[in-house]
């Protein structure tokens, strides 16, 4: 944690709006990306991000300050974010609904591009298929770098479900990962040229 | 050693030893369903741990500065409408207390309507010897109490007052003030 970071949450925690504020601008990012990862729609997870952050706000005086307080808002959107994914029901979404996602275009190759934004909305039909709790579980230890010992923290649960958890979802995921067809791509590229034109 | 040890091994990504790798290597040779898993999951691990994080419409912080100023509003309102409503409960309890011993002697409705009925008019009646009292002390005390004490009586009156309106619209923002400090 940095100086300026330390500084705004030690005045965040005497009531201090504006320093707030300033954490929210911080952490808005992995917050928002862990909702969206969840809801798999950016409006829900805009909704799911602020009520991360005003639950947070709300709760800053019981933070713990030996943990990282990224841990601390991620744990609160996850919990958030089950919660609703639980009363709704929204155990999977139809890929055509599902958002197009920025993938950043690093690679020359067009073909190239398309086939990881092709892959990025595969990955996001399979989070989906997931429960709301297994779901959270891959995303901590794969979008955030979580040890399980911190996913355990954050959701709540013993190392041991955790570490069973991870391995249900992932053997889930692999059985229903298949590489992706070149006709996919193909399809991808013709689409993403219409949209362009 | 079964199947389901070996998925272990293939997907938790811990590190093994030359013999358990040997003994996977074996397995993998006669498990068609474990090579299977293990090509999905080396396609599928790298796009895991390369995707990317997404940035929120622009605008995030001020929406929720916005939000947090709605959010107090509606919790202050809410805390406010929770006193009114304690004391109109306290009150509410307070006139049961006076009036459901009387009802206890009341065995029909008609005489409950007598009951009411005669109780109206010996409130109109109290009022009325009260306004007489009234104007024979209003007319005899002044020329017996001093101007001074008339002051301080109304003074202390007019501070009743003051006290109790503030109690009405402060107390309630700084029990959550207090809470605030003391959650
Ligand atoms: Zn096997």
């Amino acid at each position: 944690m940095s100086s300026a970071e330390a500084q705004w949450l030690d005045l965040a925690r005497k009531g201090d709006d504006d320093a707030f504020g300033n954490l929210v601008e911080l952490y808005q990012r992995p917050v928002f990306s862990l909702c969206y990862r969840m809801m798999s729609d950016s409006g829900e997870a805009e909704d799911a991000a602020q009520e991360t952050f005003w639950r947070a706000y709300q709760a800053l005086k019981r933070y713990d300050p030996q943990r990282p307080f990224l841990t601390w808002l991620l744990s609160i959107g996850a919990h958030y974010c089950i919660d609703q994914l639980r009363k709704k029901r929204l155990a999977s979404l139809p890929l055509d609904v599902l958002p197009e996602e920025a993938v950043p275009d690093s690679s020359a190759d067009p073909e190239d591009h398309l086939s990881r934004v092709e892959e990025q909305r595969r990955l996001r039909q399979l989070l989906g298929n997931l429960g709301p709790q297994d779901r959270a579980a891959i995303i901590l230890r794969y979008w955030y770098d979580l040890s399980e010992e911190e996913i355990g923290e954050s959701l709540s649960l013993s190392v041991s479900a955790v570490k069973s958890r991870l391995h249900r979802s992932r053997r889930e995921l692999a059985s229903q990962w298949k590489e992706p067809q070149p006709q996919i791509i193909r399809n991808e590229r013709r689409r993403h040229e219409s949209l362009i034109l | 050693m079964n199947h389901s040890s070996y998925e272990e091994w293939l997907l938790s990504g811990e590190e093994l030893d030359q013999e358990q790798s040997q003994a996977l290597q074996n397995h993998l040779q006669s498990c068609p369903d474990c090579t299977n898993l293990q090509k999905s999951w080396s396609q599928l691990e790298p796009i895991l741990s390369a995707s990317t994080q997404v940035d929120p419409a622009p605008g995030f912080t001020q929406r929720w500065k916005d939000n947090l100023a709605l959010r107090r509003a509606q919790q202050q309102r809410k805390i406010t409408w929770r006193f009114l409503g304690f004391l109109l409960a306290g009150a509410l309890i307070f006139f049961l207390a006076l009036v459901i011993p009387q009802l206890g002697s009341l065995p029909t409705p008609i005489g409950s309507l007598d009951w009411i009925v005669f109780s109206f008019i010996s409130i109109l009646a109290g009022i009325g010897e009260l306004q007489e009292y009234g104007w024979i002390f209003l007319s005899s005390v002044p020329l017996i109490v001093p101007i001074s004490i008339w002051i301080i009586l109304a003074y202390s009156l007019f501070s009743w007052s003051c006290i109790w309106f503030f109690s009405i619209w402060k107390l309630p923002a700084l029990i959550r003030s207090k809470n605030e400090a003391h959650p």
